[in-house]
Order: structure tokens, then C-alpha cells, then sequence
């Protein structure tokens, strides 16, 4: 079959907080610009290495990220960024969950930043990284947070709502904002706002077939048959539930007060009502 | 340890080739320089900003006929000329023995490619006279298990970058490195090389030079027996191996090209795609998948010693 659908050349960040549907999201667009009568394979995406990896750093920059500071490494990292976004020629969707640094972020062409309530992301979290939900609330209130992997360059994480606002408040790249909720409950519509704010074209059929290329029982087929190798070492598997409210069934009452004490203003305003108003 | 001379010039080899420097650099120094013929010389010296008639370019690198020109701002300036001359310009106040690591890596790496060489981003260990090489980008874990074999009673012969040289008619042979290995604090612990340790990598980084356990003399080439890809496992798999079939380990082997970018500019000289396909015509390629806790790496040993043993090959 031939893929007609299609996105301008250019640099887009996936970016989100992590465990807030960035991959489902990198699946969906990588089934859509495929436009096979087939899955895509979920270990090989036909994806760019994204900026974030050790590999691709070094590849491009020809220095071995371990043997810089944090200083010369984020230095390095914009002049990287700035040089590859003007050398495509094709859409490359690159995931990141950096939180927003103009000096990093602003060679894009465009921004999608990936949203998911707080509350169900400590519960997602918490079995990613095979920590407690308290550790895992730990971190998504830690303004100083940084992640990294063995195949990742570490980067500046910050807390959950500094992330969500530095992203959406941002005038530097041009945002469309994508709540998992909304693309859980309707995935075609939300990919089809998704495609024209990136000014792209795809027709409702091939929307459709991405949508089911990439559905929750699909990924998570593949990844009993054959695993995924951005599982977490320890990590029982990568796609989970993917449930909606999953929070109201696990996080304790304390835990819920915790984060919406932390994140009340940035959850209402993107629809994320508190349990315990007025905290 | 490693203890360089005190007056320049200082000799070293690497690669196979006679270097002569300026500057004391952080591995084991040879004896005075005598006759033998020089191959290479590093400089601290001033360097351009920018090649003329740049034939190939990344965010901080420029390639000319002539030169290779790597940027890095704040920290220093190194340009490689001619597969002869390498030229260390440290940033003002940037002292020179912190950014040795940036000249003995990339820019050794294009006075290499310059004159032809084929690099691969690997550790290298000798058992029985035949080369096994481990590939993977930084964090694979490619000196921690390069000197745990060398401690398992393997002649260490490379940290992580492996040259390789390509005899008329014959199997791929390996030269050694010549520099030291460099290790985070966790892998000298667990493998008790405390005592061997030298210098930093740099003065931020807790990374450090650690002698190599072994000093065997494999100077005129090592043929290679076997190339593994290094990944990580789950920690609750155990290690394993699997041969990649010819094509993707071609193109995994192109993919661990040591500065691979470099190796794409300087291809036609070296003839890199039809050098990488006799290396898998006669080099088994194969994936070592292995749990990355640093306490399983006897399992990791245990199971490559197996390997050898079964497929004859050490």
C-alpha cells in the first residue's frame, strides 16, 4: 500500500513528562507516515535515533557525552539540536522529556507536548521505574529532577508542573497540547487535530488504520511476543493498562492530597479536577 | 600506573603508529625516542576556527582534503592534518591535560582515518592468540568487560577503539591501542583495580585511567576471531548470545564505526563497505545480550568462555 499520508519537513519535539503517552503517540504517527496494511514493528520504528541518545549524540558531536560537565554538555546539546533541525528534509518526530529550555527547544518547528493526569502518571511511573508511588510522587515534585539510561544523555526532568507549564506556556515553538485522556477516549479525532495543527495530510482511512496498528492490545501483543526494548531493566512490561483513572484504585488519600497540594493550578487548568478541592 | 616521563618530547604508540608529543599524554610512555621513525606528532599550538573549502561538516566539526577540525567551545580547538600532525588548541583558561582525552580519541581518530584505517568502537581482549572484540557506544559497558576478561587471564589490547587492518588475502588482524582503559569509580571497585588507577579523564569527571592488567607484546596484529554487540538484558535473563546474519551485521558494524561520521568522509580512502563486507565473510558477528548489574559479570565471563570453548574459535 502506498503512504500518502504525510508531514512538512521539519524538527517536531513529542515532548512530555514521562509515562504521559509519548510512545503511544511516537507508535500512532510512525503507523501513519507507514502506511502499511501492517503493524509496525514497535523495536523498529524506522525512527531517527532521537537527540537524547548517547549514540546519536556522539555520532553527530563526536564527543563522548561522559567525558563532559553539565555545562559543556547542554552547551553542546543546543548547538546539536540547532544543526540537525536545519539540515532535514523530511518530518523528524522526536521524542524528549526535557523540560522546556529555549536554548534546547526552540530550533522546532513544531511542539506536541503529551499531558496525562498527574495522578495516574505517579501510578504509571511507579511501575516503570519499579519504585514505590510515594518514590514516585517524590520525584514528580522534585524541581531538581534529572533523568537518564544507560542509553540516554542525562538530562534536566524538573517536577511535573513546571514541566507541563514551561512547555505550554512557551511562545518560542508553536504548541498543540495533547491530553491522554482525550486520546485514549477518541484516538481518530485527536490524531486528526493532531495532523492539521502540524499541517500534515492524512485521510480518515488512513487515520483509522493507524489507530488500530496501534492499539493498546497490539502493542502489548508484540511486546509478549517479542519484547521492547525501551522496557526498563526489571520492568515487568512496558504496556500496562493504560487505564483512566486507574489513581481512584490505588493512590491512598494522603498520596492524592500530596499531588494536587503540589499541582492543583496547572491540573485545572487542563481539565484535571482535584479530589480535594480547596487544598 | 601510568607515570609519563617528566620532559618532552614524550613517545607513545597507538594504533600501531610511533607518536611523539609535546605534551605528556595519560598512558604508558616507551623509551626515548632513539631511531625509530615517527608516524605521528601532537602539538599544543593554535587552531583556525574554520577549514577552508570544507568538504564535510556537523555542528562542531569541519573536514577539508586536508584537515579534520573539531570545535568545542570552551573547551578547546583540535584539527588533524594530513594523518601527521595533531594540534591541541586549549580554550583560555582551560588547562591542556583536560582536554588530552578530546585529542587521543576523536582527533587520533582522524589522523587514523587519514591514512586509511578502519576503527571500530570497541574493547578488545586476545585468548589463545585470536582477537575478540566487544562494540557499543559510551555506557555499554566496553572497558568494564574488556578488563574483567583481562583479570580472567585474557591479554587486554584494547579500551575502546580497535583498528583494524585488513592483510591482502588474510583474515582481519587488530593492532593494539596502546592507551589506557577508562573506568567509573563502581567497575574499579568490583573488579579490585584500586591499585592501577591513574589519573582522571578530566578533572569534573570521576571517570579514570586504570593500567591495563596485561602488557603482552601483540604489536604486530592480533587476528579477530569474533565481534559481539553489547546490549543489556532485563536483570532477570540470563546472558546470551545470538549470531547476526551477514547483512545486519554488516550494518551494525558500520553502525559502531568508532566516530562514525568521520569514517563516512573518509570512506573512499579506506574503502569502508568493501572492507566491512570481507570482515563479516569471515568473522562470525553475534549480539551478548547480558543483565547489566555489575555483580552478574562473572556470568557474562563465564558464558563468552563457553562460546570460545564450544565454537572452536579460541
Amino acid at each position: 500500500m502506498t503512504a500518502v499520508a504525510t508531514l512538512p519537513p521539519g524538527l517536531i519535539w513529542l515532548a512530555s513528562y514521562p509515562k504521559s503517552g509519548n510512545t503511544w503517540m511516537r507508535v500512532l504517527l510512525a503507523n501513519l507516515l507507514a502506511g502499511s496494511d501492517r503493524p509496525k514493528d514497535i523495536n523498529n520504528l524506522s525512527e531517527e535515533d532521537p537527540l537524547v541518545s548517547r549514540w546519536r549524540f556522539c555520532d553527530d558531536m563526536l564527543v563522548e557525552p561522559e567525558t563532559l560537565d553539565p555545562r559543556e554538555l547542554a552547551h553542546l546539546r543546543g548547538s546539536h539540536t540547532r544543526f540537525v533541525a536545519g539540515q532535514l528534509g523530511s518530518a523528524f518526530p522526536c521524542k524528549t522529556h526535557d523540560r522546556f529550555d529555549p536554548a534546547l527547544g526552540a530550533p522546532a518547528r513544531y511542539a506536541l507536548y503529551m499531558i496525562r493526569d498527574p495522578r495516574d502518571v505517579a501510578v504509571s511511573l511507579s511501575h516503570h521505574a519499579g519504585t514505590s508511588v510515594d518514590g514516585a510522587i517524590a520525584q514528580m515534585l522534585d524541581p531538581t529532577a534529572h533523568s537518564h539510561g544507560a542509553m540516554q544523555l542525562r538530562y534536566p526532568l524538573g517536577d511535573w508542573a513546571d514541566h507541563v507549564a514551561g512547555w505550554t506556556a512557551q511562545t518560542d515553538v508553536p504548541v498543540e497540547v495533547v491530553r491522554y485522556e482525550d486520546l485514549h477516549g477518541d484516538t481518530s479525532a485527536t490524531m486528526s487535530r493532531v495532523i492539521d495543527a502540524l499541517s500534515g495530510t492524512a485521510t480518515p482511512d488512513e487515520i483509522s488504520r493507524a489507530v488500530a496498528h496501534s492499539s493498546l492490545g497490539e502493542l502489548q501483543r508484540q511486546e509478549a511476543s517479542h519484547g521492547f526494548r525501551e522496557r526498563l531493566p526489571g520492568q515487568k512490561r512496558f504496556f500496562r493498562t493504560g487505564r483512566i483513572g486507574e489513581w481512584r484504585d490505588v493512590l491512598t488519600p494522603a498520596q492524592i492530597r500530596t499531588i494536587e497540594a503540589a499541582c492543583a493550578p496547572v491540573m485545572e487548568r487542563w481539565g484535571y479536577a482535584p479530589f480535594h478541592p480547596g487544598i | 600506573m601510568i607515570e609519563p616521563r617528566t620532559q618532552p618530547p614524550f613517545a607513545y604508540r597507538m594504533s600501531g603508529l610511533n607518536v611523539v608529543s609535546d605534551v605528556a599524554l595519560p598512558m604508558r610512555a616507551q623509551g626515548p625516542t632513539g631511531t625509530a621513525q615517527t608516524d605521528v606528532t601532537f602539538h599544543v599550538e593554535e587552531v583556525p576556527e574554520h577549514l577552508d573549502q570544507v568538504l564535510h561538516c556537523g555542528a562542531n566539526w569541519e573536514i577539508n582534503e586536508t584537515s579534520f577540525l573539531l570545535n568545542l567551545p570552551e573547551i578547546g580547538r583540535f584539527m588533524a592534518s594530513d594523518g601527521r600532525r595533531l594540534s591541541i588548541f586549549p580554550a583560555p583558561d582551560m588547562p591542556v591535560d583536560d582536554v588530552l582525552i578530546f585529542a587521543m580519541g576523536t582527533g587520533m581518530s582522524a589522523i587514523l582515518y587519514q591514512r586509511g584505517a578502519m576503527l571500530l568502537h570497541a574493547s578488545a581482549v586476545v585468548r589463545n592468540g585470536k582477537a575478540f572484540l566487544f562494540c557499543g557506544p559510551s555506557g555499554a559497558g566496553k572497558s568494564t568487560l574488556s578488563a574483567a576478561l583481562s583479570r580472567a587471564g585474557c591479554d587486554f589490547l584494547s579500551d575502546d577503539l580497535s583498528a583494524l587492518i585488513q592483510p591482502e588475502g588474510g583474515s582481519a588482524l587488530i593492532v593494539p591501542d596502546g592507551r589506557a582503559l577508562r573506568l567509573f569509580a563502581d567497575s574499579i571497585d568490583r573488579l579490585d583495580m584500586r591499585e592501577a588507577v591513574g589519573p582522571r579523564v578530566r578533572r569534573l569527571i570521576e571517570k579514570f585511567h586504570v593500567a591495563p592488567p596485561t602488557d603482552d607484546d601483540h604489536s604486530a596484529g592480533v587476528p579477530v576471531a569474533a565481534i559481539y554487540m553489547l546490549t543489556y538484558a532485563g536483570d532477570d535473563q540470563p546472558p546470551a548470545i545470538k549470531r547476526l546474519p551477514p547483512l545486519n551485521a554488516a550494518q551494525a558494524l558500520l553502525r559502531q564505526s568508532y566516530r562514525r561520521q568521520i569514517a563516512l568522509a573518509y570512506a573512499d580512502r579506506s574503502g569502508l563497505s568493501a572492507r566491512i563486507g570481507a570482515l563479516v565473510s569471515t568473522t562470525g558477528v553475534y549480539h551478548l545480550s547480558r543483565p547489566r548489574d555489575l555483580n552478574r559479570l562473572d556470568e557474562t565471563i563465564e558464558t563468552l568462555t563457553r562460546h570460545w570453548d564450544s565454537a572452536g574459535q579460541a
